[in-house]
């Protein structure tokens, strides 16, 4: 497949995302994914004290921190809204970010190519990858992004 | 507030500062503080006495004076010692102003060099100060209005003058009244009496004497015959009071040509008598500062006469002008001892006469023995009769009206007419009305309670009057933008920067404040009544509805009280009429006027400085820039500073530079926070310590740069890196750098015995994160700040923030709040994701949730 573009040029600014310090709480989370998501952002990005990226929070993340059994064994429960918070789910508010994120994935380097983010985020099932170049992260670049593209190239055809 | 360049600036200077130089500029700004207070209470001093209210002598000026001077100059000097001598213009500017103010204080009596008789023809309106007011006037009316009065001439002042040199009589004169004490009457009486006899045996020289003889042969050609005199004072002043002087003095009738001499020395000595002496005194004149000129003019052979008042003085808008009339000499009308006839006429038209009521008069005065007049049995044909016919009436009317007209007021005129029927001016001067007496202790309180809901009944009176107007609350400087002229400002405190709306309020009501802070000053200066120390106004009234400041009694009312309103006029207490009055207010216009309101504007430099208060000011802010910065420039050797024992992982080194710990300890070992006694620092201690710390210790960065150059635009951010987190402290001082993370933040505060010395400061820059949340986080920082009393500057991600002129315990629960902020915000820039989280912080930090993020267990 013929690459129309490279990484560089689908880089997203991580500045557009939502940012915690990895000692933030789960409430913090909560409150900036809700306002990121009137954005169309449903990432967050847990960095450390010297601000170097080390996981993301994606909405199931959230959402196990909220509720551990989901995405576990259904079982029909009547009172789900009306339970919601449990008592125990507002003790895990509290808990910092950092037990409940993605560790984020090596980044990889601008000059890679698509084709490797593309492999890297599939397969680990990541909906988005840091990117460095010359040692400094300069964005991230999202699986929804080079979907995109894959789309545009190959119904070009 | 300040130019945050100009803070940055500072910091970047280069000379390092050690202990000890910290110590001794430490010390300078003491000395600025304690001598700018003494400034600006000597100052409030002047002030008080500006209402006129209050009496005061020459002597009190000659002394405050330069006491203030020398505040001033301890000021100049000692924040050229705390600056490195960075003001080197102050000097300059002071003595500028101090020489001004010294050419008023020494601005001597001129007495011009004239003849020592003029006649009346001659005597042209600026002559006041060889003539007299008196004859002035005179002259006047005869020269350049064409109104009659008898023929006649004046003794100047210089004449007076030369008397005084003559057998060194001044000196003798002015050696008595020196040490007398006006208040015991026996010894004012005996110097009264020795100065009188001095005068008496003193001789008038030789060409005063020739100069009177040649006068009179004058007068006489212009009468026909030789004919007697009234000699009457005539004093130089200006002020209108010298009426009330002039009643002070003697005034002698049908004098014979050739005593003219021996009466003029009487009327000189008059000046002397025991009433007299005390009037000038007390009111703070030299005598010498009371030049006498005396007036000779020719008896009229009196018909009648008597007084017009151009305006009833009672009833002035009752629109008729007042004639008192008697047969004989006019001495009777005005002595009180006879009814004269009394007749009211219209002004608009002078033959309408709308009254007449006829005297009772018995006796009549006429010219006896020389010197003297007799009070006879007036003729039994004119008892029957009105002293004036209806013609004279009308034309005595229109002249005076004419008179009025001339000197564009209402005139007291006194008149005579004489026996061929025709009227002469003897005497003319300003009328005055009757004015509303200002009381300043009313009952008006107890109605106005009874009718207006009182809303505050105690306060600390720091400018005197009565306002009202709609309540506008001030939270911070911002506001100010939009303050509505005649509003009542409301606001919990007022820092200097507020003194820029004083002039467009109509009062001003705080709930903290000192009747000696530059808002204060500036309020008297203007005459807007201040209240200051009600506790909890601005939660009392409501933005916009009005209310009435009673800054006389005390107390605020809702509603406009108009009884209370009208009560208080202007009216001028006679004190305010007298030349030291006067020179005082010659002297304030250098003092207490404030030009420079705004440390931010363009004028906020030396050379704008046109008073002593504006030179404190100036002072007082540089100073308090100087120290904030110093804390920074310092350095100190690792061996002075311990470091803070907390169970934070943080690394705090300590300097006490006296005073600041309980009790000495031993170099080598750690000091925790049970150790201090800085003041200061256990408010802020407070604070930080409240905070459930989150997050690992922060970083030194040495290691990552890398990372933190990409996110950080500010290249300076990067040489700060490694430097330390000190707190230099005293017992009331607290001067306390950090840097938590990646930002930079500064506190410097001093809580202190006196309130005006009491501050805090705070400075903070930077951050890791991207410009725009670094600015969204100094945004949540101000909020914060600004909710908690405040004044904040924000520019980008810059904030200067001040709290200054505030009791103790309320700069000590702001030191609180920035100790939670400054722990609390460390790398909240990070989660600044929108403005919408901004004010979602502010509103957890309002409901007092500021421990944000968890404990991390490591």
């Amino acid at each position: 497949m013929q690459q129309k573009k490279n990484i560089k040029e689908l880089v997203t600014p991580l500045e557009n995302y939502p940012h915690l310090p990895y000692w933030a709480t789960l409430k913090e989370a909560l409150i900036q994914l809700g306002s990121a998501l009137e954005d169309g952002i449903n990432t967050v990005l847990v960095f450390n004290e010297a601000y170097k990226l080390i996981g993301i929070l994606t909405p199931s993340d959230i959402l196990r921190g909220i509720e551990p059994t989901f995405g576990q064994r259904f079982k029909e429960r009547a009172d789900f809204w009306s339970d919601l918070p449990s008592p125990a789910t507002n003790e895990r508010m509290m808990e910092p970010v950092k037990r409940f994120m993605s560790p984020a994935r090596m980044a990889i380097d601008a000059e890679d190519s698509l084709f490797k983010a593309l492999h890297i985020m599939v397969s680990e099932k990541q909906p988005l990858l840091a990117i460095q170049e010359h040692g400094k992260i300069i964005g991230v670049i999202k699986l929804d992004t080079i979907f995109k593209e894959i789309i545009e190239v190959v119904l070009a055809q | 507030m300040i130019s945050l360049l100009s803070i940055f600036q500072r910091r970047k200077r280069s000379e390092t500062i050690d202990r000890e130089g910290f110590v001794q500029r430490f010390h300078n700004y003491q000395e600025i503080l304690r001598a700018n207070r003494d400034a600006l209470e000597l100052m409030a001093e002047l002030q008080q006495k500006l209402s006129g209210v209050f009496l005061f002598d020459r002597n009190y000026l000659i002394t405050t004076i330069p006491r203030l001077e020398n505040h001033l100059r301890t000021i100049i000097d000692q924040l050229n010692l705390l600056s490195d001598q960075r003001y080197t213009k102050l000097p300059e500017v002071l003595k500028m102003v101090m020489d001004l103010i010294q050419k008023e204080l020494s601005r001597p009596q001129e007495i011009p060099k004239v003849s020592f008789t003029i006649p009346f023809r001659a005597i042209k309106k600026n002559m006041i100060f060889s003539v007299g007011g008196k004859c002035a006037h005179l002259g006047e009316i005869k020269n350049t209005f064409g109104f009659p009065i008898p023929p006649g001439f004046v003794i100047s002042t210089y004449a007076f003058k030369t008397f005084l040199q003559n057998n060194n009589l001044h000196e003798k004169i002015n050696h008595i009244l020196t040490a007398l004490d006006i208040k015991t009457l026996a010894e004012l009486e005996e110097a009264s009496k020795t100065i009188q006899q001095i005068v008496g045996e003193t001789p008038l020289s030789q060409e005063i004497l020739d100069s009177i003889r040649c006068s009179y042969e004058e007068l006489t050609k212009e009468v026909g015959k030789p004919v007697p005199v009234a000699i009457r004072s005539s004093a130089a002043q200006e002020d209108t009071t010298l009426a009330t002087f002039a009643g002070q003095y003697k005034s002698f009738l049908n004098v014979p040509g050739d005593m003219i001499e021996k009466y003029y020395k009487l009327v000189l000595a008059s000046q002397f008598s025991p009433r007299a002496i005390y009037y000038f005194k007390s009111r703070g004149f030299e005598y010498s500062e009371i030049p006498m000129a005396v007036g000779v003019m020719a008896m009229v052979p009196v018909e009648s006469a008597g007084i017009v008042y151009t305006r009833h003085p009672e009833i002035p808008q009752e629109d008729s002008l007042i004639i008192n009339a008697v047969f004989g000499l006019g001495i009777s009308a005005v002595g009180g001892e006879t009814t004269p006839d009394l007749y009211r006429v219209s002004r608009k038209d002078p033959k309408n006469i709308l009254s007449q009521e006829r005297g009772k008069q018995e006796e009549v005065v006429v010219s006896a023995s020389p010197g003297t007049v007799a009070h006879i049995t007036l003729p039994p044909e004119k008892k029957n009769q009105q002293v004036l016919t209806a013609s004279q009436i009308t034309e005595l009317s229109a002249l005076s009206l004419e008179l009025e007209k001339k000197f564009a007021c209402p005139q007291d005129i006194e008149w005579a007419i004489d026996q061929e029927g025709k009227i002469f001016i003897l005497q003319a001067r300003p009328l005055k009305l009757r004015q509303h007496d200002r009381s300043t202790k009313t009952s008006t309180p107890k109605m106005a309670k009874a009718n207006f809901p009182v809303l505050a009944e105690s306060g600390a009176i720091a400018s005197t009057g009565i306002g009202s107007g709609p309540v506008y609350i001030v939270k911070a400087f911002e506001d100010l933008k939009n303050f509505p002229p005649g509003a009542v400002l409301v606001s919990h405190h007022a820092p200097p920067d507020y003194t820029l709306v004083v002039d467009r309020a109509s009062a001003i009501v705080t709930e903290v404040g000192s009747a000696a802070s530059h808002i204060a000053t500036v309020a008297r200066e203007f005459m807007v009544p201040a209240l200051f120390n009600v506790s909890r106004i601005t939660e009392i009234v409501t933005p916009g509805e009005t209310i009435t400041v009673d800054a006389i009694n005390g107390f605020i009312y809702q509603g406009i009280v108009q009884e209370l309103l009208d009560s208080y006029q202007e009216a001028r207490p006679p004190f305010k009429d007298t030349a030291i009055y006067q020179l005082l207010k010659k002297i304030t216009q250098y003092v207490t006027p404030l030009n420079l309101t705004d440390p931010r504007g363009q004028n906020f430099k030396p050379e704008y400085c046109k008073t002593l208060h504006d030179i404190t000011r100036f002072s007082h802010e540089m100073a308090m820039q100087e120290m904030f910065t110093l804390g920074e420039r310092s350095s100190f050797p690792e061996g002075a500073t311990k470091k803070l024992n907390i169970p934070q992982p943080l690394d705090i080194y300590l300097i006490d530079l006296g005073k600041g710990l309980k009790e000495v300890k031993p170099l080598s070992s750690g000091v925790t926070p049970d150790d201090i006694k800085s003041r200061p620092f256990l408010a802020l201690w407070e604070g930080m310590n409240q905070v459930t710390w989150s997050g690992p210790r922060p970083v030194n960065l040495r290691g990552f740069m890398s990372v933190v150059a990409r996110s950080a635009s500010d290249p300076t951010v990067m040489e700060k890196l490694t430097y330390k987190n000190y707190v230099i402290i005293t017992d009331a001082y607290m001067n306390f750098s950090t840097r938590l993370g990646y930002h930079f933040s500064s506190i410097d505060a001093f809580i202190g015995e006196n309130i005006q010395d009491n501050y805090v400061q705070f400075i903070f820059n930077g951050g890791g994160a991207d410009l725009t949340r670094r600015m969204r986080r100094a945004r949540l920082i101000s909020m914060i700040l600004n909710h908690n009393g405040f004044n904040t500057i924000l520019k980008e991600d810059n904030i200067y923030a001040r709290g200054e002129n505030l009791e103790a315990e309320t700069i000590e629960k702001m030191l609180t709040v920035l100790g939670i902020v400054v722990v609390t915000t460390r790398q909240m820039d990070m989660a600044m994701y929108n403005d919408k989280i901004v004010d979602w912080y502010f509103q957890e930090f309002i409901r007092g949730n500021y421990s944000f993020g968890a404990t991390i267990q490591k």
